[in-house]
Formats: structure tokens, C-alpha cells, sequence
């Protein structure tokens, strides 16, 4: 329901923070002559704003609309298909567990229990101090590192606690 | 005939990622070679090279190229699918570790080829670091003058743009990859129009695998007939081959195509873990369906696995499964990627795959009656474009994979349920089907 969408954009809790900086802004106005029209910067711009605030407000959707003269509602449209966008915050590093083929047949659900152990958090949750986020992802691309995990950015393959425990420790 | 890799002769080298190293390895030595020839001279022998698409559905590269409308004003774009999500499937991200410029050098020749004047990297946004290396290695070629305006003195004029995505696998679809493009949601299009008619921006598009536009250089420097003499007859070159799940020595190796699944998991598969026998194996991508035990020696070249009831190649990434698996986990972890995966576009895709992931999970929780087997199948016939009812295929790819493992592996999903008479209470009922 667009029309629903559109009054709450502007309206919702998020419709006055975290939004689109000049210091992106310039990043991103860089990038409008690889494309002959201004859409296709949007998903670098939502790439920014969720490395920044771990979160997409309706602000940064508001300010992006503007900077490339599409509709607020046409931001999140985009924004809302992918997965590594999210209108909730996550924490300040993220632990990807791959959850494939692959990786469950080399023991995926070991590498959760082995995460919350560790860092008292399970898939879809962050951890109490805001450092930690863990989901469950799909292929990461890197099954010959199963099970594979990735951590702020970084594929590795899980060999055992200790080893996670540093992986993580070390982020 | 002895064979030596060329697309991962760079694995091992020291610093590969650098525009020196590779030059001194003959990297970008293709260039000069290919602007000798017109753009469709240059078709003409990737046609003749017999080469065929890495991505998955094996088509003629040439015969894809010559498909863009002839005489057309311009601009033409080029889209590099580097969307690689299929599960089993890691050869494009292992190229670009370990040798970025293979890559670029691909994209100039095969743009040069079909008049493409921009061309862009679509990287799956989950590939930080080889989106950093892509980046970094098409700077450098920028520099020495390999991009850009009049390349080498040829006239030819040519950008390259690296364009992340965002999480999504279907962005590897063609259409959805150009909407993803576009900066839009990755839903894929109706196909008329096609890509190469109408593609990204409404322009004519080329759209290739990484892998595929990495063996041009060596066509060029090499010959068409050098090409089509590693390999079968029908499938030329070489592959590079994935291998994971119950093996010894994951990886990727590159190897002639044709090489049968049993030779790749005993010989640098190293074998099955702790001894254990092969109890399946999936020949590239889990959308093709299964090999047995028995069906190993099954050439992984893009006609062997089709005849052993798989839908094809794919991707060549053969994931191993042992003789303890238990196979109606293995298609419910496969029915449970493709329906979060599913963009949601087409009812059968998007209801036909929640069903078979609730049915699935029925059984597995010990609920299932021997009425959710043939539900199970049934539900597989009636998705999919096979029988025209979906934008793109990915609902084909849910429906084969649950044919083939049902098919194959029937006592397994049989003795599942068969302690749930058919009388029992089960939303299957409802179904209708």
C-alpha cells in the first residue's frame, strides 16, 4: 500500500535522523556520469548510509529521493527488496552464518551454537553491548570454506571454538 | 593430450593482483591482437571457438553476441553477471582473489567484439573485498591506458563501472540483474523483449558470466582451434570446476570439460571424508538435480549430466553429499534457499515454494503422511515456465531439484512418513492440486 507508506515516511520515527551527509552526497554526485539516468546510484547511496548508521532511516530514503529526483516511496521500494539493507539497527559488526547446501552439510548449526556460546547472541539477534549482529545468510559464495562464515566484511571458514572466538574477538 | 590451465595460471603467484605481475605473465598482451581484427571478426572466432556461457546455461557465447541488432546507432552496454550466489558455486569470487585482471581483460576483448561502449561489473554486494580488488585493478588498467578514450591508439573507446549489488540472488537472472541496474528491485522481466534487443537503459545489452569473457583473451592470443580442441566436441575449453560439501579437498581446479564427477571427487577431491561413501552428488548448482553413486561416471561437460536426468551443467559446482546424509534435509535446505530467494513476482514460484518448504518441514517434524510424497511432486508439475506459467526460471530450478531428489531418493522420503497413515489430519488436504 504506497499510499500508506508515503504518509509514514515522513511522519515515522526515523523521519529526522541519520539521514544522507554532504560527505556522501559528494561520493555519490561523483558517480551520476557512470549512468545515463540518476537511479542506479541509489543502491551505492543505501550502502552508505547502512555502513554508517547499521540501519536505513526514512530520512536517508527521504534525502536519497531528493538527490536523485525519484519519490521517497520509490527509495524504499528498492531498499526493501535487499538484504543488506535494514530498517532495523544492527549491531556494529556483523556475523554472517552461511546457512547452504554446502555449508550445512559441514556442520552450519555447530558454527551458531558455537557463536552463541561465545557471544550470548543467536541468529536475528544483536548483542546486549550493540557490538555483535547474527544472522543466518544464504550462499556467501565461499563453499570451499565451509562452513563459512563472515564476519565484518571478511569470508573465513570455521575450523573450531577457539579459532571463531578469535575471528571474532579480533574483528 | 597434456592440458595446462590458463584462467587460473595466475593462482600462486606472488602479488597476481597487480597490474606488473600480470603484464609480466603476458597479462593484457591480447589487446593489441584483438583491435587487428573488426568487432565481428572477433565473433566469428569466439563462434567458431565453440565456446559456451559459464554462467550456468551453456549457450553459445558467439551466437548470444551476433544477436545484437546490426547497424544500431549506440550506445550498446556490457553487464558482467558477477552475481554468483548459486549455493556450491565460488569460481568467480576465487578468479577475482586471486586474479582481478583476467577479468577486466575479458570485458575489453569481448566488448571491443560486440561494440559495447560501457560496461559494467555487476558484483554481488556481499563480495566486499572483491569488489575492492575489481575496483583497484580496473583503476590500474585506467592508468596504463587499457579503459578509456582511443585504447592502445585502436579508436576504440571504452568505460568499465563497477556496480555492487545488495543481497539477492535472483539479481543473477539476467533481466533482474539489469533492474538491479537500474537501481531498481531485482524482478525480473518478461523475455520478448530480449536483452540484446532491449536491455539496460532500454539499449541493446550483452550480458556474460565472469568466466566466460576470462577465456576470450585466450582465444584471441591462442585461436578458435586451440580452443575447440581441449574439451568434447560439444563443449569446448576448460572449467573451472567447484567442489564442496563431504569432500577432502574443497576447492576449485581447472580442468577440460568432460571430466566425469567421480574422477574430480577421487582424484583432487581427494575423497570423501573419514572414509564414507559418495551417496550423491550435484553436478553444478542445486537447481540440476543429483547424481547417484552409480551415476558418477557421468562426464561433467553441459550434455553428461542430462543424461542422467539432470537439468544440466550449471555452474560446474559439484557439491558431495555422503552416504549418511539424510536427503529429504538436503531438499529442504535447497526448497528453503530458493523460497526466501524467490523475488515473489509469480504466484507458482513464490506459493508452489512456501508449500513444499511447509510440507518438507512437516515431515521432518514427523507429521507427514505418505500423501505429502505425491503432494510433493504434484506441486513440482504444476510450478515453473516448463509449462509457461512464470517470468523466469527459478521456480523450473525449485521444481527439477525436488523431481530429481523425489525421484532418486524415494524410500528416503517414504520411510519418513510411513508411520502417518493417509487418514491423519494434514494441511496437505487442503491443497487441491
Amino acid at each position: 500500500m504506497v499510499w500508506q507508506i508515503k504518509s509514514s515516511l515522513k511522519s515515522g520515527p526515523t523521519a529526522s535522523v541519520d539521514g544522507f551527509t554532504d560527505k556522501m552526497r559528494e561520493v555519490i554526485e561523483a558517480d551520476f556520469k557512470n549512468y545515463p539516468t540518476k537511479r542506479p546510484v541509489i543502491l551505492k547511496a543505501l550502502h552508505m548510509v547502512q555502513d554508517e548508521y547499521k540501519y536505513v532511516s526514512d530520512k536517508a530514503m527521504i534525502d536519497i529521493a531528493a538527490l536523485v529526483e525519484i519519490s521517497p516511496a520509490e527509495v524504499l521500494d528498492t531498499m526493501s527488496f535487499y538484504d543488506m539493507y535494514t530498517r532495523e539497527k544492527r549491531g556494529k559488526y556483523d556475523i554472517g552464518v552461511c546457512v547452504s547446501l554446502s555449508c550445512e552439510l559441514c556442520g552450519c548449526s555447530k558454527v551458531k551454537d558455537m557463536v552463541k556460546e561465545i557471544i550470548g547472541a543467536a541468529p536475528g539477534e544483536t548483542t546486549e553491548d550493540g557490538k555483535y549482529s547474527v544472522y543466518d545468510m544464504e550462499c556467501i559464495g565461499a563453499c570451499e570454506y565451509a562452513p563459512a562464515v563472515l564476519i565484518n566484511h571478511k569470508l573465513f571458514k570455521v575450523e573450531d571454538k577457539e579459532q571463531l572466538k578469535t575471528l571474532i574477538d579480533n574483528v | 593430450m597434456s592440458f595446462t590451465p590458463f584462467l587460473t595460471k595466475m593462482v600462486g603467484i606472488k602479488n597476481s593482483r597487480d597490474i606488473n605481475v600480470y603484464q609480466e605473465h603476458g597479462g593484457y598482451a591480447s589487446l593489441k591482437k584483438t583491435f587487428e581484427y573488426t568487432p565481428d571478426e572477433v565473433v566469428e572466432i569466439v563462434k567458431a571457438s565453440g565456446l559456451r556461457g559459464r554462467g550456468g546455461a551453456g549457450f553459445s557465447c558467439g551466437m548470444k553476441w551476433s544477436f545484437l541488432p546490426k547497424g544500431h546507432e549506440g550506445p550498446i552496454y556490457m553487464a558482467i553477471n558477477f552475481d554468483e550466489s548459486e549455493p556450491g558455486t565460488f569460481k568467480d569470487r576465487y578468479l577475482s582473489d586471486h586474479d582481478p585482471h583476467s577479468i577486466v581483460e575479458g570485458v575489453i576483448t569481448s566488448s571491443y567484439a560486440t561494440k559495447v561502449s560501457m560496461a559494467y561489473i555487476f558484483i554481488r554486494g556481499e563480495f566486499y573485498a572483491q569488489a575492492e580488488y575489481l575496483e583497484a585493478a580496473v583503476k590500474q588498467a585506467y592508468e596504463a591506458g587499457f579503459i578509456g578514450k582511443n585504447i592502445l591508439g585502436s579508436g576504440y573507446d571504452l568505460d568499465i563501472v563497477v556496480h555492487r549489488g545488495a543481497g539477492a540472488y535472483i539479481c543473477g537472472e539476467e533481466t533482474a540483474l539489469l533492474e538491479a541496474l537500474e537501481g531498481k528491485r531485482g524482478w525480473p522481466r518478461l523475455k520478448p523483449p530480449f536483452p540484446a534487443i532491449e536491455g539496460a537503459f532500454g539499449k541493446p545489452t550483452v550480458i556474460n558470466n565472469v568466466e566466460t569473457v576470462c577465456n576470450v583473451p585466450h582465444i584471441i592470443n591462442n585461436g578458435a582451434e586451440w580452443f575447440a580442441a581441449i574439451g568434447t566436441e560439444k563443449s569446448t575449453g576448460s572449467k573451472l570446476y567447484g567442489i564442496s560439501g563431504h569432500i577432502n579437498n574443497p576447492g576449485v581446479y581447472e580442468f577440460p570439460l568432460g571430466i566425469t564427477a567421480r574422477e574430480l571427487i577421487e582424484g583432487v577431491g581427494g575423497g570423501v571424508p573419514n572414509g564414507k561413501k559418495v551417496k550423491g552428488a550435484i553436478p553444478g548448482g542445486i537447481c540440476m538435480g543429483i547424481l547417484t553413486a552409480s551415476e558418477l561416471d557421468c562426464p561433467l561437460d553441459f550434455e553428461g549430466p542430462r543424461e542422467n536426468s539432470c537439468l544440466g551443467l550449471g555452474t560446474a559446482g559439484v557439491i558431495v553429499l555422503d552416504e549418511d546424509t539424510c536427503m529429504v534435509k538436503a531438499l529442504r535446505n535447497i526448497v528453503h534457499f530458493l523460497k526466501h530467494e524467490s523475488c515473489g513476482q509469480c504466484t507458482p514460484c513464490r506459493e508452489g515454494s512456501g508449500w513444499m518448504l511447509k510440507t518438507l518441514d512437516r515431515m521432518l517434524a514427523g507429521n507427514g503422511t505418505p500423501a505429502d510424497v505425491t503432494k510433493l511432486v504434484a506441486l513440482a508439475d504444476s510450478m515453473g515456465s516448463m509449462v509457461g506459467k512464470t517470468i523466469c526460471g527459478l521456480a523450473d530450478g525449485t521444481a527439477w531439484a525436488a523431481r530429481g531428489f523425489i525421484s532418486k531418493f524415494r524410500n528416503e522420503f517414504e520411510d519418513m512418513v510411513k508411520h502417518n497413515s493417509d487418514l491423519k489430519q494434514s494441511s496437505s488436504e487442503v491443497l487441491n492440486v
